[in-house]
């Protein structure tokens, strides 16, 4: 359970662009790719039950859903202008990542691969971890980003189309993926080279949580 | 909970449409930006709020966002409700949040006060309600919600924050520490020497990247607050160039505004102010002693051009006034000129019809009145007219300047001002560094463009009753006529506050019958 508040609280520190207009952008990767797969492994490798990385991604995914269900029951109006969008109630967040694939996925590898003594193993191990999260991970979230921005997702459940704050303006950019327009000058598109730089930062990403969580249950109280 | 303004994403799409057209074409230049009056942030407003009498200042934040304090002084004691109202230039006015409500001072009859957030650069209007036992009224402010500073972090908490940073990292480094040398060990097996070793060493692991986050911390903050900076300049805005060309007997003044400031855009959009694109204040530098109030004619998309009046010879500040259409923010860009000699007379078509509202005044050698030598505050003007000034002395700083002044004739008898542009008066203040200046109107110193801008938008967008929007400008008269009649009035009052101390020049300009006059004072002001 806390630990799955552990895995909310380093997606709350990416939030910034982890939007889902954002999730098509090299940056977006990068910051789950650095900031997720340590969580993950760790909390595998320290975990005393079946699943952990799997359970813990659940946790994080209610609690998400949890604020993305609750907040807009709650009446609410903005009091500070300018306000481009009059919303009448609080808030909710968009829809949480689905860090619930790559956690499966890690969990599976690592129930096989035993504790992989040396640092070669580990490294090797660490890289491949790294690419899992991010093949299983981009793919799937991928597609759900469309999904996000679509019609369909305008409902209570998902919340697409309505996490939108006071001082967001309405207008066809909400439904549209940033910084993805080739040749354009903000844009952030994932190319060969990025999914590398991706790759190395899951990796890297991935060998600290194989250190960390491997320390963590070593501890002895 | 505002989730969707977390970082970026205000920068995007929509959001950022809007931002870029503000931002990339305006807002490199905000902070500076929307200084109708240089330097002189606060605003200020006299007359009637329906049927109350008002005097009103709001005192502007430095810093965006920022808590702009509003107060409002009635002239009578009876109980009112004040209320307080943002509006924005680019949103709906249907979009407003509730009204603040101002609060009576205490130990006060007629004295409310409140503040209200700024969010966001821009133009906005502060709305201002009255309600009470004789009906209600309202009336439009427009204010510029800009940056003009970076305030201070106060030393005492600097101090506090160094000190907490210090035992974080401290705390930090040693749970680690703790962590590496005796967390696997068994309970209540001693620590060795080479779990101290272990200890150390993630110690100084620890100690290292934390350094290093806290070299690219103070990296990042740095840079930030560099960025930050160069949007705070000291000058006006948009930049301006001047030059003068003598054609047929006439010196031309050329301005090209906004030729850095606007390069994608083929012409400056502006609102007339008073009937005029631009007032134009040129003001001899050094001496001060000559002093003209003109309106540029638009020439080109960014280029206006004025027939100089028979100024002296001599290099100018350039101060005009204007505001932006669209946004209605209003500013004062800056240059200086030199001005040639006057040509000689030769007769031949102009190239130029002056203005009818230009006016100008030289006045070398004329004694001016200053407050240091408060027995003699009456200027005299080479009409015979004597203007007499009885501030309540001393002036201070960001108090009521105590701008009224009487217009006798030669006999000592009251005079019949006129409206000059629609107004009992122009006035224009300038301190004598040329860091401040100021152009005031009896109604105040906003830009009555921006205020006509924010009640056609009420009136647009509202389906409240036109004659309850609209401000009563019964009290100065806020017309647009060119009318030779007279006001029967002979007194003028301007509000305002002087920023800082400082020595001040201070220009009056009205209209008696189809002339205009300028009478100047000068002004010691004191610290607050």
């Amino acid at each position: 359970m806390w630990a799955g508040f552990f895995l909310v609280l380093g997606a709350v520190f990416i939030s910034q662009v982890t939007f889902p207009n954002l999730q098509h952008t090299a940056l977006f990767v990068h910051a789950c790719a650095l900031m997720i797969p340590m969580r993950l492994v760790a909390m595998n490798r320290a975990g005393r039950c079946s699943w952990p990385a799997t359970r813990v991604a659940i946790v994080y995914t209610l609690l998400e859903c949890l604020m993305i269900w609750i907040l807009p029951l709650f009446p609410a109006q903005p009091k500070l202008a300018p306000i481009f969008n009059p919303v009448t109630h609080m808030v909710p967040p968009a829809f949480p990542l689905l860090f619930i694939a790559p956690a499966l996925a890690i969990d599976l590898v690592l129930r096989r691969t035993g504790e992989c003594a040396g640092w070669l193993r580990r490294m090797g191990l660490a890289l491949f971890l790294g690419a899992l999260f991010l093949t299983v991970f981009v793919g799937v979230q991928w597609f759900f980003a469309k999904f996000l921005l679509s019609a369909s997702a305008d409902n209570w459940f998902f919340a697409g189309n309505r996490y939108w704050s006071y001082g967001s303006r309405s207008g066809p950019y909400r439904g549209e993926f940033w910084h993805v327009k080739s040749g354009a000058e903000d844009a952030d598109l994932i190319t060969f080279s990025k999914i590398l730089l991706g790759w190395g930062l899951a990796g890297f990403s991935a060998w600290i949580g194989l250190l960390w969580g491997g320390w963590m249950r070593k501890v002895r109280r | 909970m505002d989730w969707a303004a977390l970082g970026r994403l205000d920068e995007k799409g929509k959001t950022l449409n809007w931002r870029t057209l503000l931002l990339l074409v305006l807002c490199f230049a905000f902070p500076a930006l929307a200084r109708a009056h240089v330097g002189s942030p606060d605003v200020f407003f006299d007359g009637l709020v329906g049927p109350y009498n008002a005097r009103i200042t709001i005192r502007m934040p430095a810093v965006v966002p920022g808590r702009a304090e509003i107060s409002v002084r009635t002239e009578i004691g009876e109980p009112l409700d004040v209320a307080f109202l943002p509006l924005y230039s680019r949103t709906s006015i249907t979009n407003a949040p509730p009204a603040d409500l101002g609060r009576l001072v205490a130990g006060e009859t007629n004295l409310y006060s409140g503040e209200l957030w700024l969010m966001t650069v821009g133009a906005y209007s502060i709305e201002i309600k009255i309600h009470g036992a004789k009906g209600e009224g309202t009336v439009q402010i427009p204010i510029s919600s800009v940056a003009l500073s970076q305030l201070p972090l106060p030393p005492f908490l600097g101090r506090a924050l160094v000190a907490l940073g210090v035992l974080l990292f401290a705390l930090g480094v040693g749970i680690i520490a703790a962590a590496a040398r005796e967390s696997v060990l068994e309970p209540g097996v001693s620590i060795g020497k080479n779990e101290r070793s272990k200890g150390f060493r993630a110690a100084l692991v620890a100690t290292v990247v934390f350094v290093l986050l806290l070299i690219g911390g103070k990296k990042w903050w740095d840079a930030d607050e560099a960025k930050f900076r160069t949007g705070l300049r000291g000058g006006a805005w948009p930049d301006l160039t001047a030059g003068v060309r003598i054609e047929n007997s006439q010196r031309i003044l050329r301005l090209t505004l906004g030729e850095k400031d606007f390069p994608s855009m083929q012409s400056i959009p502006l609102i007339p102010d008073h009937g005029k694109l631009l007032h134009l204040f040129l003001i001899r530098e050094g001496s001060r002693d000559a002093f003209a109030h003109l309106h540029p004619q638009r020439k080109g998309g960014k280029t206006f051009d004025v027939v100089l009046p028979p100024l002296p010879q001599g290099r100018y500040m350039i101060l005009c006034d204007l505001t932006l259409e669209g946004s209605a923010l209003s500013s004062t860009a800056t240059n200086s000129v030199e001005i040639p000699p006057i040509p000689d007379q030769e007769t031949g078509s102009l190239t130029l019809e002056p203005d009818r509202d230009d006016s100008w005044s030289a006045y070398a050698g004329v004694p001016v009145p200053n407050t240091s030598n408060p027995t003699n505050l009456v200027y005299t003007l080479p009409e015979g007219f004597e203007v007499r000034w009885k501030p309540h002395l001393p002036i201070r700083a960001r108090s009521d300047a105590g701008l009224r002044f009487d217009v006798r004739d030669a006999e000592g008898r009251t005079v019949d001002l006129g409206l000059y542009m629609g107004m009992l008066s122009h006035a224009a203040v300038l301190r004598s560094d040329g860091a401040i200046f100021a152009h005031l109107h009896p109604s105040g110193n906003f830009s009555m463009a921006a205020q006509s801008f924010f009640e056609n938008k009420m009136q647009r967008e509202s389906a409240k009753s036109t004659e309850t929007m609209r401000m009563d400008h019964s009290k100065m008269g806020h017309v647009m006529n060119h009318a030779q009649a007279g006001t029967g009035i002979s007194s003028i009052s301007l509000p305002y506050e002087f920023p800082t101390a400082g020595e001040y020049r201070i220009w009056i300009q009205f209209k008696i019958g189809s002339q205009v006059l300028t009478s100047v004072f000068d002004a010691s002001v004191s610290a607050p």
